[in-house]
């Protein structure tokens, strides 16, 4: 309708500049149109006495707007237009050669049938049209970027859809020729939104458009999707994992389905899901325990049901170190009470963990037990930064602030956010407020906020300990079943399945109302009074994470009379909590390989951050990547400092292998060993391109809107050829579009003059 | 609350002073402590499991460190002292110098009226991870009290047994073969920790029994985790030895103050051991 009227299609009218090309001057065309004007006012001012004063100024006024419409016309109006001289200028067709692309596409056949039948080697209308004006070249673009001549190239088998190193290699090959806009055909999944936004500066700097044409339907149905889920990087052997895996369907609901957990062919857990709503996203709780040490690969799944759009989606893979490591805990206790010997004697027999205890006994009379030597904590709580960050994590039990100097304080901070250990607060008299660690360099640390000090023995009181929604979905409330002694009597109203209504009441004595912005709450604790206290918190403190558990006598989960003695609760809640105190604790060396799968035969990028045993960063070290493929073939590779950041070194290596390849990075400064760590990359297909594979409408309208380029369907891709002769970009010639005859000019003014006449006669003018 | 009065010196090693308590502290004899009126109950009426209809939440109870001492039915009441029977011996002096001491030497900081009396099948003793019971050979446990020290020590209570010599051991011999059928009653190394937790006590068997005791070599017998005489003890036996002898009399200047010294050494280590191991 628009170009009916208008003469041009809006994009004319957008990229073109308005103009008069009249030959007369404008005073001469003005004042003959107000002589017009005037004429016409003083003809119905005579018009008599049938006439009133309204239908004299309606009458002039459509008279007035007549002339108007014709002294536009006879102004010439005309859009100009940069018009792309044909033949001279390139056009980069960039096409997606992922495996999304074999998905179906909104109407029939294939996303790829489409790419196929319009850009292959045969031909198409919309080749022609393009090919008339322009120079065309084509690219392939997945994990990598090539050129092609045709479609029929393409394999759609890319794990991956980089389209900011399409834009980037394609802008970049075209640069010596003259560029007329880039063409990009993809149905926008997996790509990386924030990586896109960094391709579109240079080439909103070199104002080259890109034009997008969207493929596929905007929803998959039926469809279940495993999104994405977190695991943490390293596990102790034997820790319990809790995941909220989450799943999306649509089509399915109020349908229950099994969410699977393995660890290659070995069982670890099966979840049922019961679906909600159309596209709503359920959270599956799955947990279990990796016994197995080394990388591992844990798979969740949803076996397929019957008539899904895309059936790959319902698996994800995560790679997982499980270790098997001696964790060394450095446990400070400020005096002796029963919370020392009731933690050790829950984590009794496990090898993953090395308490160290520091027991004060009296005022600098210590009892040291589980150390590694004579000299170890011999005076006392460390004193320098090598001797305290030689240990993973940090348990400071009822310890007064002023028992530590200024210098130990700031080390104990430095302990977490800079060695990026973890550290753990224990409740008693002498803790937090209590302990006068408001104003010190640990408050800072500590994920709660202190409140005024009270008097230990006035604020001591009962709790009620439950975990939070946040605390349900973390491994430290995976405690297990209650058992009961045989006199033991359940209130009826509560849920014996549910392990933590039963457990006895704590007690505590620090009245801790609120947490610091960011941390998380993962127990709670009602009191008699029916104030809500927080018993378990924490937070992430620079490299590290600080824990706060405030309350005295957690022992009394092992030992109250309503606890069976085969009651594994207290033991389960410490080896969690303290094995969560280690998890992906910072080694002083430490690799980290940019992606975590990739294809055989691609590069990784690493880097690798090196720091001594005060974890201060070290420039001059001799650092070597050692990596071993799932054969056994070892290759080395140097990894240089990066200049720009202290302490980083960067590298790259080639994997292979189909299969599992370990990165060992070992780090030396002459002849001293700095350290060592190892990160895993699974070298294999990825079905990542089948995950959220609808069309991503938005990123690629706002890929061409950015660029000033158009956006497309396979229904409106036909306007294309047409967009792209004024795009300005390229060799361009100045092109003049009359206006005048536009049809919209001729109906005004028919229709003004028809109006005037048809109301003359309305008024019996006539 | 009870306060005992302070200003008695101490001279015990690192001691300086400690509050000893004169004959002033009045305890009904066999009864749990009276309620402490200066502190509410809990508003939680409902506990969320009960043991015999009780809630297990002890009377009193402030998380301080608290002696408690077992008390039982004698099965030959003609050999008491006083009405309560032969847990009762040295009670409440002994009971009352040791949290003295511990108050004073350590940084445990009990209540001076930190001590209780509660018997073994009370399910508030669960609430206190040390007990101390005396005069072994005239305990006759009932099912109940079996199982419940059985569940104690299983659970990681620590239990002292004291002032009990000669005939008294096939008695501690069978209830420990009751309570613990699969561990051993062994001697107690010289070289253990718990003769070094606090103090280092060099010689054990060299401290002399108390003169109302008679001439006797104390022997130190002991529950070991997994019958191994070096690992963790689980509960201690003073055999042919009567420390709270000592303890009680503390006070009396009657008998020689390095000996009774020696003597609360033992106390403060067991405590501090059974507190870090």
């Amino acid at each position: 309708m628009f170009e009916f009227l208008f003469k041009y299609r809006p994009v004319l009218f957008r990229e073109g500049e308005f103009t008069f090309l009249t030959p007369w001057p404008v005073g001469v065309l003005l004042a003959a149109g107000l002589v017009l004007a005037a004429v016409a006012v003083v003809t119905y001012r005579g018009a008599g006495r049938k006439t009133s004063a309204v239908d004299r100024g309606i009458l002039s006024g459509l008279r007035l707007t007549a002339l108007a419409v014709l002294l536009f016309a006879l102004l010439q109006p005309t859009l100009v237009l940069d018009s792309v001289v044909e033949q001279r200028n390139f056009v980069g067709v960039l096409l997606d050669d992922s495996r999304s692309m074999t998905l179906p596409a909104e109407t029939d056949g294939t996303r790829a049938d489409f790419v196929r039948s319009t850009f292959g080697a045969e031909g198409s209308d919309l080749v022609d049209d393009l090919g008339e004006r322009f120079s065309l070249r084509y690219f392939r673009f997945g994990s990598e970027v090539s050129r092609v001549e045709s479609a029929d190239a393409l394999g759609f088998d890319a794990t991956r859809t980089d389209v900011t190193s399409a834009l980037d290699r394609a802008r970049e090959g075209l640069s010596s020729v003259p560029l007329s806009g880039l063409v990009v055909v993809s149905d926008g999944a997996g790509n990386d939104g924030a990586a896109v936004e960094e391709a579109l500066v240079p080439l909103q700097a070199a104002s080259i458009p890109v034009y997008t044409i969207a493929l596929g339907a905007e929803t998959l149905e039926p469809d279940i999707q495993v999104d994405r889920v977190e695991l943490p990087r390293t596990v102790l052997r034997g820790s319990d994992i809790v995941v909220d895996v989450p799943v999306t369907q649509r089509g399915f609901d109020r349908r229950t389905v099994t969410l699977i957990v393995e660890d290659g062919p070995r069982r670890l857990a099966e979840v049922p899901v019961e679906f909600e709503g159309d596209g709503e996203t359920v959270l599956a709780r799955a947990r279990f325990t990796l016994d197995e040490t080394g990388p591992r690969s844990v798979r969740f799944r949803i076996p397929p049901e019957e008539g899904e759009a895309v059936a790959r989606n319902n698996a994800r893979e995560l790679l997982l170190e499980v270790r098997d490591d001696n964790e060394k805990i450095l446990f400070f206790e400020g005096e002796p009470r029963p919370e020392v010997r009731f933690l050790r004697r829950a984590i009794w027999g496990d090898d993953n963990l090395q308490v160290v205890l520091l027991q004060r006994t009296a005022d600098a009379k210590y009892i040291r037990i589980d150390v590694d030597d004579g000299e170890e904590l011999q005076t006392g709580f460390p004193r320098s930064r090598e001797e305290l960050f030689r240990y993973r994590a940090v348990v400071l039990g009822t310890v007064e602030a002023s028992y530590f100097t200024p210098d130990q304080l700031d080390m104990l901070a430095d302990f977490v956010s800079v060695r990026g250990g973890g550290l753990l607060l224990l409740g008693g008299r002498r803790s937090f407020s209590e302990g006068g660690f408001q104003g010190t360099a640990l408050e800072d640390v500590m994920p709660v906020v202190l409140g005024p000090p009270e008097d230990p023995r006035e604020a001591f009181t009962q709790v009620r300990v439950q975990p939070t929604p946040a605390g349900r979905a973390h491994p430290v409330s995976n405690i297990g079943e209650a058992i009961f002694p045989p006199e033991a009597v359940v209130r009826e109203d509560l849920d014996p399945e549910d392990p933590w209504s039963t457990l006895p009441y704590l007690h505590t004595r620090n009245r801790i109302l609120e947490t610091k912005p960011g941390a998380t709450t993962l127990l709670s604790g009602e009191t008699p009074d029916g104030t809500e206290r927080v018993v378990l918190a924490s937070h992430r403190y620079g490299r590290g994470k600080a824990i706060a558990f405030a309350v005295d006598d957690s022992w009394t989960w092992q030992m109250h009379a309503t606890v069976g003695v085969e009651d594994q609760r207290h033991e389960r809640f410490w080896s969690q909590l303290l094995r969560w105190l280690v998890e992906d604790v910072a080694q002083p060396v430490r690799v980290t390989p940019e992606r975590e799968r990739v294809e055989a035969g691609e590069t990784v990028p690493i880097v690798a951050e090196v720091l001594d045993s005060a974890y201060i960063e070290v420039n001059a070290a001799n650092v070597m990547a050692t990596v071993t493929s799932p054969s056994g073939l070892v290759t080395e590779q140097p990894l240089a400092w990066t200049i720009e950041e202290d302490g980083v070194y960067r590298g790259a290596v080639d994997l292979n292998e189909p299969g599992v390849h370990t990165i060992e990075v070992r780090a030396a400064q002459a002849d001293e060993e700095l350290g060592s760590s190892a990160a895993f990359v699974q070298v294999g297909a990825s079905d990542e391109e089948y995950f959220d594979a609808s069309r991503r409408t938005a990123s690629l309208r706002r890929l061409a809107e950015v660029t000033g380029g158009r956006f497309y369907t396979p229904e409106t891709v036909d306007q294309l050829p047409e967009d792209l002769r004024f795009t300005g970009a390229g060799v361009t010639l100045r092109e003049e579009r009359d206006l005048w005859d536009m049809p919209i000019v001729l109906i005004l003014l028919l229709g003004l003059i028809g109006a005037e006449w048809g109301y003359r006669r309305l008024r019996g003018m006539i | 609350m009870r306060r005992l009065p302070a200003g008695v010196t101490w001279p015990i090693g690192l001691a300086a002073a400690a509050a000893v308590g004169s004959a002033s502290a009045v305890l009904a004899l066999g009864a749990p402590r009276a309620q402490d009126a200066s502190r509410p109950r809990s508003t939680f009426d409902r506990p969320p499991v009960t043991i015999r209809g009780a809630a297990v939440e002890p009377d009193g109870y402030d998380g301080t460190f608290e002696f408690v001492r077992v008390r039982f039915g004698s099965a030959n009441l003609s050999f008491t002292r006083r009405m309560g029977g032969e847990w009762a011996h040295d009670y409440p002096r002994a009971d009352r110098e040791i949290i003295a001491v511990l108050n004073e030497v350590t940084n445990m900081r009990p209540r001076p009226d930190g001590y209780r009396v509660l018997r073994m099948d009370d399910p508030e003793i669960f609430n206190f991870p040390v007990i101390y019971l005396v005069e072994i050979g005239f305990w006759r446990p009932s099912e109940v009290e079996v199982t419940a020290l059985r569940d104690y020590i299983r659970k990681g209570g620590f239990l002292i047994v004291d002032d009990f010599r000669g005939g008294q051991l096939p008695n501690l011999m069978r209830i420990m073969n009751q309570v613990a059928p699969g561990l051993e009653v062994l001697e107690v190394p010289d070289d253990h920790l718990v003769f070094d937790s606090f103090f280092r006590i060099e010689e054990p068997r060299s401290l002399p029994t108390h003169p109302v005791y008679g001439q006797l070599s104390p022997v130190y017998l002991g529950l070991f985790e997994d019958n191994d005489p070096n690992g963790r003890l689980l509960a201690i036996f003073n055999y042919d030895n009567d420390l709270a002898e000592w303890w009680e009399t503390f006070s009396t200047g009657y008998y020689p103050i390095d000996i009774t010294n020696e003597a609360f050494k033992f106390g403060v280590n067991y405590i501090v051991y059974a507190h870090t191991h």
